[in-house]
């Protein structure tokens, strides 16, 4: 089988669309657990789809929170009826001993007790189980957190032992002394990406904007945010020539010339 | 159950304005879809793809589902085949950071957002996109297949992981 020609064939688009015959959906499952290129290759798809679906996102409205998640409360089944026993009825006739109807009694006492048993057991494997449903979606969403931390720093390591980048530190102004930044710029490409980990968290309306000093005049290097939960290294604009770069905090899209007060961090290109 | 929220449901509540086109429908099929998040969780499945990816596919499932039981269907396929994506339609929020819905668009050629959009927001096959598109079915994949290449390109720009 050759696996490039598969990929190629569109197949694997069809599986993370979810669409395609139940058979197609077999042998793609079949060959993912064969070939780890493929699993590459769909999670990196997943990765794509991911970006389609973000960049199409949109606010629900404040109130929709509240109703969400006292929806999503009352579908964890906290609450069981008990079935009460259907009353056994008087027999017309006059009440004589018998065993059939003793053996009765007996069954009906014995097997009432145990459904009070299995029923205090279900209830408690259920409650086990929510429990551990809520951990497992709280596991899986750390461990992301967690990967795209390992990844963020890994790219940290790889720009910082990138021998054709200049390493740049940027420190903290007057008005910011406690910020700092880290950029390394491509010599040889003129990439320029930023480890703005050590800056406050920027507030929502606002954005912080990297800018580059070429021949005396700043030029807009691209907009990013920071957050402490969401590491990441960035990528920023491209420049051949630059003598220091800076980063200030503008109001949300960024603005055409920098705002000189909220300067932020500054460092200098070695010549 | 809060995080989860706050995370995800504004990519949920854009997917699905995009697929049901009503902002009230929209919040209701959110709040299922979240309920059936929060219900089957124990399906998802963390080799088989990230928590995000499972959330969007039982969100979108949601959509397409109330579509079809609304029997909208019909009226889809005879929709006035409004593919073409103004981003006035709905206020992004920029939920990438440094990906912007108007760069994605700038990039996507047209003829390959089209077909994207029918699989990903309408729920068609790609026989009844290639039916209605006039294409063979061949071309329609291959222009799901690029679609996805250009978006993978732009992550991979941005992110360098």
């Amino acid at each position: 089988m050759n696996i490039q020609e598969y990929i190629d064939s569109g197949a694997l688009e069809t599986y993370a669309l979810g669409l395609g015959t139940e058979a197609e959906r077999r042998e793609t499952e079949r060959l993912l657990a064969i070939y780890p290129e493929l699993e590459q290759e769909l999670q990196a798809i997943h990765a794509g789809l991911e970006v389609y679906a973000s960049v199409h996102a949109v606010e629900p409205p404040a109130a929709m929170r509240d109703t969400v998640l006292s929806a999503m409360q009352a579908a964890v089944p906290t609450q069981h009826e008990v079935i009460e026993p259907t009353k056994v009825r008087q027999l017309s006739s006059a009440p004589r001993f018998s065993y059939g109807l003793a053996a009765a009694w007996a069954l009906f006492i014995v097997s009432f007790g145990a459904a009070i048993f299995f029923y205090g057991k279900w209830q408690s494997a259920e409650e086990g189980y929510q429990g551990l449903l809520a951990e497992k979606i709280q596991l899986a969403e750390q461990y992301e957190v967690a990967r795209a931390g390992y990844n963020a720093l890994a790219d940290l390591n790889t720009a910082l032992n990138n021998a054709e980048n200049q390493i740049i530190r940027l420190g903290g102004t007057a008005a910011s002394p406690e910020s700092s930044a880290v950029l390394a710029w491509n010599t040889t490409t003129g990439a320029v990406k930023l480890w703005a980990q050590a800056m406050p968290a920027n507030a929502t309306d606002k954005q912080y904007q990297l800018w580059a000093i070429v021949d005396g005049k700043p030029v807009d290097a691209g907009v990013f945010d920071v957050q402490p939960e969401a590491m990441t290294m960035l990528d920023m604009k491209t420049f051949a020539s630059a003598q220091a770069f800076a980063v200030t905090l503008e109001p949300r899209g960024g603005s055409i010339n920098p705002t000189m007060s909220a300067m932020v961090v500054i460092g200098e290109v070695r010549s | 159950m809060t995080a989860l929220y706050d995370q995800y449901s504004a990519a949920l509540y854009g997917i699905l304005l995009r697929i049901v086109k009503d902002e009230a429908v929209a919040q209701d099929v959110l709040q299922d879809a979240f309920v059936k998040i929060w219900r089957n969780g124990a399906n998802y499945d963390s080799s088989k793809g990230t928590l995000f990816t499972w959330m969007l596919n039982v969100a979108r499932n949601t959509g397409i589902d109330y579509l079809r039981s609304k029997q909208h269907r019909a009226e889809i396929q005879t929709d006035s085949f409004d593919v073409s994506m103004s981003s006035a339609d709905y206020s992004t929020y920029d939920h990438t950071d440094t990906i912007g819905l108007r760069e994605v668009v700038a990039r996507l050629k047209p003829e390959h957002q089209t077909v994207l959009d029918l699989l990903y927001f309408k729920g068609y096959t790609h026989e009844q996109a290639a039916e209605l598109l006039g294409l063979p079915l061949g071309t329609v994949k291959t222009r799901v297949r690029a679609a996805v290449m250009v978006l993978r390109g732009m992550l991979k720009e941005k992110d360098t992981q």
